[in-house]
């Protein structure tokens, strides 16, 4: 009788869960940031490029798409503004590669990938994948 | 411990002595002992502590003591009287009742109507001062345990409770209960009188003291609130103070709807509903019809409410009420708003840009990749700062800033303290009373506050068996400071403008943001400067108000049932206001300071002191004679009153500093400097005739003579005539086979006329403005400008009052021992000859047309109440409670009126009021096939269905698209038009909906057991429509002003685009509802509310402590919630408005409404 109890509950959240639960929306996933060249520490005055490639490219309801790379220490500089970047498909690989960055800021800085995706009906999701250098 | 222990036996022996040493010397004879205790407190160090109520105590005893030690003489005094004492610590002696052990006993018995002799079922019968109880069965038996001694109790609903004491030797009783007279005696306060409810012809309604007392709101006009149907209340908006329009039964007058109001009279004193202290209230009678009102004359125009406070009472010991409660207060609406800078901007740009091809922001990509890297920050991220100083010095900001927050409080907390005082003999009796109330207001900056106090002393004295005074004085004064500009409400409606998410308040050194070359291209002016304003602290208001009433009266008993009185008040009112404003500075670059430059933004200092004063007068007969079955009621009598206004104002700029606030410091221009002075006098006399057969057959009639000096001599007098008759049914001999379950069945019709005088001062003068100055290019001298008087536009001289006649029928029944009530009322009420601009003289006349009484509306309406009372004995106690409710509507026409075009810019006749015209909306264009059939049949001629705002040519997306909204071409003419504006040719326009509140309705619950209480009132209105205008912006948001910065969070999700097709908003648009000329702005049934609601006004739950008896006859602990809830369906699509809010005005923009919250606590002793 228990179990019978039991068995009716879980169907009906199951059912419940089925009928109301919407379907979560699936982004885009990316590898992590590639940083040219690769170093264990950076000179202040370094330049550096920046790589990232999509590994899965999401839902197809995808209307527009933004991304750019940004840096822990250009949120207070006015000359500095995000690196927009477009993608570059080559065999099938979507990768989106950074303008050349100048490490200005010394110590445990970071760099970002941004996106911002937009899906109908307003629904806008954001992508943001840091990676973490150090200069001296 | 062992000197601890010879310590308190050394006291216990040290009282001892004490109290053998003390010794009594007196001498009574046949005193009672409740004034024989005094006696013997004054001889010794003790005193007596006991219930008021002691049984024994108004025993007569006769003593001869002589230096007679106290326990001794105790022990005499009380001796047979069953009162024991016992020695307390502090020289207190606490008597008591001395318990007598005795046997349980079986006790049996039968309750039977004394009448009829049928038995009662269900009739509690309880042991008195136990738990112990019963009910009878069907044939009225009841079993119990009792002991010798003990006293039963049995009660009944409709009959009188009775008390019978356990004999020894007697377990058998049979109880006859007699028909309680309670009901058939409630008396209800008329005009000039009071009369027996059940004898009442005229409508005439109650609302109890029970309903409204010890309700955590500010004032009484809120507790009234639902109270009746015929009772619509509206607040201007939810702060304290607010004001409020009232009326009974809709509209007496299309003239004047804000100063034709009710005639409020507070123990026959004319005052502010606002400013009666609801605790201080004994009832309040609502005079609906006119044969109830007309004894009242000119200012009863639009019905009577009747307020009578509390007296003291003969015999009554006094009694001490204290009640005290705190608690907050909170918005009844929902205000989570867009917060996230990303989404303000965005929302704005993506709005104009359809609008325009510019976008709100300015703001590039880059910028919107900051806004949405700061997304989700809730505080500055070190990373990410909100606002970034460019290299020019300016600032560029990102922000994620909470503007609702920045202004308002959304919790608040409020205080209220009430403490009263009653009592009396045979020779006086007294009510004095005291309040405090204090809340906080909403606005954070500066916060505003509100304090309240008021006071009530009533005193009478019977000065001769044939002379009795009476005096009553009560005082209000409240003070209101806030901050921002003189009117609070500017903050409500310019403080969210260019206030978006994306710019904070401040910048990063202090400074307030204002212009900005980043905002809106150096044009957004954000909050219009009330931030900065608020945030600069120096703009200060204060709003005085006190209010001071003093009434003398005397009552001479000239015969048998002749009496004469006489009484004088006076009030005196005076308001006091002052503005302090002062420039604004703010910043719009990085070491800079500018001061805002508008009209808030100024040095100046402006004060209004007016005073009212009001003489009135009464004297009246009434003889009340009875000769067998024949009752009657002579009333006559004068009154008369003087009213005078006197108001003076002034403002002056620049002072000396921004601190201090007086004319002292003041050195630049007089700005204003006005007075204004205003009397107005009436006469009045009246007679009233009141006859009953039997309380069975019911007759008034009622005549009053008033004149007015608001008209012009010749004009000034308006006789009214009112009558009723009644028809008790139930009394008759025919309904005694039915009485014992219809108890009461009447019926009622009345007929009367009232005048209303609230025309203009001097409406029949033609006045001359003699404050005209010329422009400084018309001088004589070259240097002083002239000034010149203007003569007003002539009046007709044979303005007079304004007539409504009303007819009313009634029907009041009462069922199973009146515990079922239900009255019901219909009414006409026509009224006659209301100023309107009267007959078109020809355009040579060369002014405007003078106004005359010619214009004529009909109101027809109806009421009903119902109404169940009953108690049973559960566990021995009684279980009270209370079901009712009321509902009522009414419809209001104008029947005469001088616009024969019927052009529905003003009234016409056949008009119905509050009567909504619109057009009519099918739905929203999907595709663009549509579009294209639709311009095949309409030829997009005007704005509206072009969806372009007028004179912009320039927009992104002109012209129709999917997702606009499709008006209905009704006339089929082949274009959307208003045709020529009459009502017979309104083009493509219909009647939508109605702005009057239809099916105004109430209901309430309560119940009591023991010890603890629970009401639940519950009011609303069934429909009223409401189409949001122009500046409704929490509604319309960017469809309105694209810069709107109060945005609900889901908002886009209600806007259409080719994903979102059933959404309820067209397409993105800015200003579409800004302006009658676009497509949102003239009324239409697709955005026409229904802002009818259901709320809870107040929930209360009280416990009475069954503790501390000796000290306090009640003692209740309660929590009390004024609109907890609400539902309307106006919620479906703005979370943001409160229904009460949005009828107060089309735009909805006022203070917040509140629900209010209290914990509180009520003490008599």
């Amino acid at each position: 009788m228990k179990r019978t109890y039991i068995f009716a509950l879980f169907s009906l959240v199951l059912a419940f869960v089925a009928c109301t639960g919407e379907k979560a929306r699936e982004l885009p996933t990316f590898s992590t940031i590639t940083v040219t060249p690769a170093k264990e520490v950076y000179a202040l005055g370094d330049s550096v490029q920046c790589s990232i490639t999509m590994l899965t490219p999401g839902d197809a309801s995808l209307k527009e798409a933004k991304y750019w790379f940004y840096t822990s220490w250009w949120g207070s500089d006015p000359n500095m503004t995000a690196d927009f970047c477009t993608p570059d498909t080559v065999d099938g690989i979507v990768s989106f590669t950074s303008s050349k960055i100048a490490l200005t800021k010394a110590g445990e800085v970071r760099i970002y990938f941004w996106g911002r995706l937009e899906y109908p009906n307003w629904d806008f999701q954001p992508v943001q994948i840091p990676v973490t250098i150090h200069v001296q | 411990m062992r000197r601890k222990f010879v310590l308190a036996l050394s006291l216990m022996l040290l009282s001892l002595l004490t109290v053998q040493a003390q010794v009594v010397t007196l001498k009574v004879t046949n005193q009672p002992i409740r004034e024989v205790l005094p006696m013997v407190e004054q001889q010794c160090d003790y005193h007596f502590f006991y219930n008021n109520n002691l049984t024994g105590l108004d025993n007569l005893v006769t003593l001869t003591l002589n230096q007679t030690p106290l326990e001794q003489a105790l022990k005499q005094l009380f001796k047979g009287t069953g009162i024991s004492y016992k020695m307390a610590e502090n020289n207190v002696i606490v008597l008591s009742v001395e318990e007598k052990k005795s046997a349980v006993r079986h006790i049996t018995g039968v309750v039977l109507d004394k009448k009829s002799n049928e038995p009662i079922i269900g009739a509690s019968v309880a042991v008195k001062g136990t738990t112990s109880g019963t009910i009878t069965d069907l044939d009225g038996n009841f079993t119990l345990e009792a002991s010798t001694g003990q006293y039963l109790q049995v009660s009944y609903l409709g009959y009188e409770t009775y008390e019978l004491r356990v004999a020894a030797g007697s377990d058998i009783y049979r109880v006859m209960l007699a028909e309680s007279t309670a009901q058939l005696d409630e008396v209800v306060v008329v005009g000039y009188g009071a009369q027996k409810k059940v004898n009442l012809t005229g409508a005439v309604s109650v609302v109890e003291s029970k309903d409204i007392v010890g309700r955590p709101t500010p004032n009484m006009v809120t507790a009234l609130q639902g109270a009746d149907p015929a009772l619509n209340i509206t607040m201007s908006a939810g702060g304290p103070g607010a004001s409020y329009n009232f009326n009974i039964r809709g509209l007496a007058s299309i003239n004047n709807s804000s100063t034709t109001k009710p005639l409020v009279l507070v123990d026959g004193v004319e005052m502010e509903l606002s400013r009666v202290n609801t605790n201080d209230i004994e009832s309040v009678s609502i005079l609906k019809d006119a044969s109830a009102s007309a004894i009242y004359g000119s200012k009863a125009a639009a019905g009577v409410i009747l307020v009578t406070t509390k007296s003291g009472k003969e015999g009554l010991a006094p009694q001490v009420t204290i009640d005290a409660k705190a608690g907050w207060k909170s918005p009844t609406t929902d205000h989570d708003f867009i917060t996230q800078g990303f989404w303000s901007a965005y929302i704005s740009d993506i709005f104009m840009l359809q609008h325009t091809k510019t976008a709100m922001t300015t703001y590039t990509e880059a910028d919107y990749a900051e806004l949405w890297m700061r997304l989700n920050d809730q505080t500055e991220n070190p990373e990410r700062p909100w606002v970034v100083t460019q290299n020019d010095g300016t600032y560029k900001y990102y922000a994620n800033f909470n503007w609702y927050d920045h202004y308002y409080k959304t919790i608040r907390p409020m205080q209220d303290y009430n403490v009263s005082l009653k009592g009396g003999n045979d020779r006086i009796n007294y009510f004095v009373s005291g309040r405090y109330y204090t809340e906080d207001g909403m606005i954070r900056i500066d916060n505003d506050k509100w304090h309240q106090f008021s006071t009530r002393a009533k005193v009478n004295i019977n000065v001769k068996p044939w002379l009795h005074y009476g005096v009553n004085f009560s005082f209000f004064s409240s003070r209101y400071t806030y901050p921002g500009t003189e009117s609070s409400r500017e903050i409500f409606r310019v403080g969210s403008l260019h206030a978006m998410a994306y710019i904070p308040a401040t910048n990063p050194d202090g400074s307030f943001v204002y212009l900005n070359p980043w905002i809106y291209s150096g044009q957004g002016t954000v909050g219009d400067g009330m931030s900065a304003l608020l945030l600069n602290g120096k703009h200060k208001n204060l709003n005085l108000n006190r209010e001071m009433v003093i009434q003398n009266s005397l009552t001479f008993d000239l015969y048998k049932n002749l009496t004469l009185n006489a009484d004088y008040s006076f009030t005196w009112r005076m308001k006091e206001i002052s503005n302090r404003s002062v420039k604004v500075p703010y910043s719009a670059k990085e070491g800079t300071t500018d001061l805002i430059e508008n009209f808030r933004s100024v040095d100046s200092y402006h004060q209004q002191l007016a005073r009212y004063q009001t003489h009135n007068y009464n004297v009246y007969l009434r003889w009340t004679p009875t000769w067998d079955k024949h009752h009657l009621t002579l009333t006559a009598g004068y009154n008369g009153e003087m009213y005078r206004y006197h108001s003076t104002q002034a403002t002056r700029m620049d002072l000396m500093t921004e601190d201090l606030s007086s004319f002292n410091f003041a050195k630049g221009e007089v700005t204003e400097l006005s007075e204004s002075i205003k009397t107005v006098a009436t006469n009045g006399f009246f007679a009233r005739v009141n006859y009953d057969w039997a309380g069975r057959y019911l007759f008034e009639v009622s005549v009053r003579a008033d004149a007015s000096s608001r008209f012009a001599p010749g004009y000034r007098w308006a006789v009214t005539p009112g009558g009723s008759l009644g028809w008790r049914m139930s009394e008759e001999p025919f309904w005694e086979s039915i009485h014992d379950w219809w108890d009461n069945a009447k019926i009622r019709f009345s007929a009367g006329q009232l005048a209303n005088q609230m025309t203009g001062y001097y409406d029949y003068i033609q006045s001359v403005d003699a404050d005209g100055m010329f422009t400084q290019a018309i001088t004589l001298d070259g240097a002083t400008v002239l000034s010149y008087a203007t003569e007003n536009d002539p009046n007709a001289g044979t303005l007079t009052w304004e007539k409504m006649t009303t007819y009313d029928v009634g029907l009041d029944l009462g069922f199973l021992g009146n515990r079922l009530s239900l009255t019901g009322d219909f009414y006409i009420r026509n009224t006659e000859g209301m100023l309107n601009t009267g007959t078109a003289l020809p355009s040579v006349y060369g002014a405007t047309d003078p106004k005359q009484n010619s214009a004529n509306m009909s109101t027809r309406g109806w009421e009903l109440a119902v109404t169940w009372r009953d108690k049973h004995n559960v566990l021995g106690k009684d279980f009270k409670y209370e079901i009712g409710g009321g509902v009522g509507n009414y419809r209001t026409f104008i029947t005469k009126y001088n616009n024969p075009e019927k052009l529905l810019s003003t009234y016409y006749e056949g008009q119905e009021l509050g009567e909504l015209w619109g057009y009519e909306i099918d739905g929203l264009f999907q595709t663009q096939e549509e579009v294209v059939d639709y311009l095949t049949k309409v030829d997009p001629v005007n704005s509206m269905v072009y969806t372009d705002i007028v004179g912009v040519l320039d927009s992104k997306a002109p012209g129709l698209h999917p997702g606009d909204v499709r008006y209905v071409d009704l006339n089929g003419d082949g274009v959307i038009t208003s045709g020529n504006n009459t009502a017979d040719n309104p083009g493509d326009r219909r009647i939508i909906g109605n702005t009057l509140p239809k099916y105004n309705y109430n209901f309430h619950i309560s119940a009591e057991w023991y010890g603890v209480d629970l009401s639940i009132h519950f009011q609303g209105v069934g429909r009223r429509d409401w189409y949001p205008m122009t500046e409704a912006t929490t509604f319309w948001g960017p469809y309105s002003r694209p810069y709107q910065g109060f945005m609900a969070k889901d908002f886009m999700t209600n806007v259409w685009s080719e994903d979102n097709p059933d959404a309820y908003f067209p397409r993105y648009r800015a200003y579409e509802a800004l302006g009658s000329a676009n497509s949102l702005g003239p009324a239409n049934t697709r955005y026409m509310l229904n802002v009818g609601y259901l709320r809870m006004k107040n929930i209360t739950v009280g416990y009475t402590l069954p503790c501390w008896k000796n000290v306090f006859s009640e003692f209740r602990i309660y929590f009390s919630a004024e609109n907890p809830w609400c539902w309307s369906q106006l919620q479906k699509y703005c979370r943001s408005i409160d229904p009460e809010q949005a009828v107060v005005s089309s735009q909805a923009i006022t203070y917040g409404f509140a629900r209010t919250f209290t914990f509180g606590l009520t003490a008599t002793f």
